[in-house]
């Protein structure tokens, strides 16, 4: 039997729930994230983030609320770029990196405890309390009636944008709307993952749902079963072996997409 | 009141930032009946086509259809279009589901059974029948344009523009396909095609428009263009080519 323990307590169970509900945000979104090859997106996203973390810190005012502004800021600012067809490309390289840099001197000269600021970089799922999973239980539930309702229009003006044009299908705005609620799902999933952990859980359970499944169909459907079982079984990896929850669940979404890749070159 | 054009276009000028693409464009297009669009490269017939269809809103003059303006007539019905071939990246899509993207205005929040075998109806018509659980790029290039030909008809349209839809058929495909444009006219719809095809224009189509920028020649028979008239266009003699394929 698989010890688990760790759902016996408050903490796991808090950790369980709201791994699941940041799980299950992220997955969806990130089939679209994926679907548009915007796999940038997350990590530039996060990485920019972290200047809000540093200026939130400095100016003592809620660090999330910070970040939460300029993240869909930069959402907003790099959407818009790849939408002109701007992608992973040197300059936006030197744009995150140089946010990361930026983000590191405003923590230092905040002077805050520098476990605040490990918990921001690489995540504490255990530290998470029920106000969280409150906050990200209501965006979890926009997430999933926006993906409900707009799936077909989000596949539609990726695939062939004039045609979505002709339909009359409000492109613009639900694309907006999609990078808002990305930049949303992120800055709360921040204090699980961490910023370097989080294009992760965007990009990962999206990308091995494509190579399992063939239709798009398919991809919304399994990506948030592979991205929540590998919350599960990470929380119950840390617990057992005693390593971080964060990278114990990205850790097996890698081996998750390994198999998928396996499966999709040999299973033929 | 009756209409006497299905497509009215009058001024129409069409930029992109600097570049003028079309310009000062004026045509009247009857009702069932099969017109093509020729003209060089660049010379904006892709542009006219969008403009026509609701891709482009930034246009001046006027586009009216069966006597309503654009955006009325949009609204309540599409217009079928078929796209320019550009290369087709992979897109986890079924090509059932490509064909339902027509069917989309009318799905309410999911596609139901008719919707469903509306457009396999569709696909069957076009000889595509096993092809719908396909991947759209595991298709070749002529079924897929048929697929993009499916997903233009599925709505049952009064206008079906297809913008360059032979490029890279071979020959007796070619005739499958002006062979299925007199079918689509012979049902009451207006075809226009944007083609490079000028020995088929002459057999089959109703009338002809080229378009070069600026430069717009409205007839309804090639014989009635000057020889010098292509000559300039393509820089060959087109009627040339065409009294030889008419031998
Ligand atoms: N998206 C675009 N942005 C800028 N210029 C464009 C765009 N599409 C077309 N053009 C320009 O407009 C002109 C007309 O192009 P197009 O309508 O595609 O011509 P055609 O279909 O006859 O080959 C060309 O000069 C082309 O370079
Ligand atoms: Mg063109």
């Amino acid at each position: 039997m698989m010890d688990t323990g760790i759902f016996a307590y408050d903490f796991g169970q808090i950790a369980l729930i709201g791994g699941i509900l940041g799980a299950l945000s992220t997955a969806l979104l990130g089939n679209v994230v994926v679907l548009r090859k915007m796999t940038f997106l997350g990590s530039g996203i996060a990485h920019l983030s972290f200047v809000g973390v540093g200026l939130g810190l400095l100016i003592g005012v809620e660090p999330r609320i910070v970040t939460l502004v300029v993240a869909i800021t930069s959402a907003l600012a790099l959407g818009y770029l790849s939408r002109k067809g701007i992608h992973e490309d040197i300059g936006i390289g030197v744009l995150f990196s140089t946010s990361m840099a930026l983000g590191i001197i405003l923590v230092n000269l905040s002077k805050v405890d520098s476990s605040r600021v490990m918990a921001y970089l690489f995540g504490d799922i255990l530290a998470m309390n029920w106000n969280d999973v409150k906050v990200l239980a209501i965006l979890t539930a926009i997430i999933l009636t926006f993906i409900a309702v707009f799936r077909d229009h989000l596949v539609y003006s990726t695939f062939d944008e004039d045609f979505s044009k002709i339909l009359g299908i409000k492109i613009s705005v639900i694309y907006y709307t999609f990078l808002v609620l990305l930049a949303s799902s992120i800055v709360l999933t921040i204090n699980m993952l961490g910023i370097i952990l989080i294009s992760a859980m965007i990009v990962v359970p999206a990308a091995s749902a494509m190579l399992l499944s063939r239709t798009y169909q398919g991809m919304f459907k399994l990506s948030p079963l592979l991205s929540t079982s590998s919350v599960f079984f990470g929380l119950i990896l840390s617990w057992i072996y005693d390593i971080p929850s964060s990278a114990a669940i990205v850790l097996i979404q890698g081996l998750a997409f390994f198999f998928a890749f396996l499966i999709k070159i040999f299973g033929k | 009141m009756k209409c006497e054009y299905c497509l009215e276009v009058r001024g129409l000028t069409a930029r992109y930032g600097e570049i003028v693409a079309i310009k000062d464009v004026s045509f009247f297009l009857e009702k069932g009946k099969f017109y093509t669009i020729v003209g060089p490269n660049g010379g904006g017939k892709s542009t006219l086509v969008k403009t026509i269809v609701g891709i482009i809103d930034d246009y001046e003059g006027e586009i009216k259809i069966f006597g309503k303006s654009r955006d009325e007539y949009i609204r309540e019905r599409l217009i079928g279009y078929v796209p320019q071939m550009s290369g087709m990246r992979k897109f986890p899509i079924k090509v059932i589901d490509v064909v339902l993207m027509g069917l989309f205005r009318d799905k309410g929040f999911r596609f139901k059974p008719k919707h469903y075998s509306k457009a396999m109806r569709t696909l069957e018509s076009l000889g595509l029948d096993g092809f719908e659980s396909r991947l759209i790029h595991e298709l070749s290039g002529g079924q897929r344009q048929r697929v993009m030909i499916a997903r233009a008809i599925v709505s049952d349209p009064e206008i079906l523009i297809m913008d360059e839809p032979t490029v890279g058929l071979d020959s007796e495909s070619q005739a499958k396909f002006y062979s299925l444009v007199r079918e689509f006219k012979e049902s009451g719809m207006t075809v226009i095609v944007v083609t490079h095809d000028v020995g088929f224009v002459s057999e089959y189509s109703d009338g002809i428009l080229c378009i070069n920028k600026k430069l717009v020649v409205h007839a309804t028979d090639v014989s009635e263009l000057p020889e010098r008239f292509f000559t300039k266009l393509y820089g060959y003699g087109v009627k040339t080519v065409l009294h030889h394929h008419k031998e």
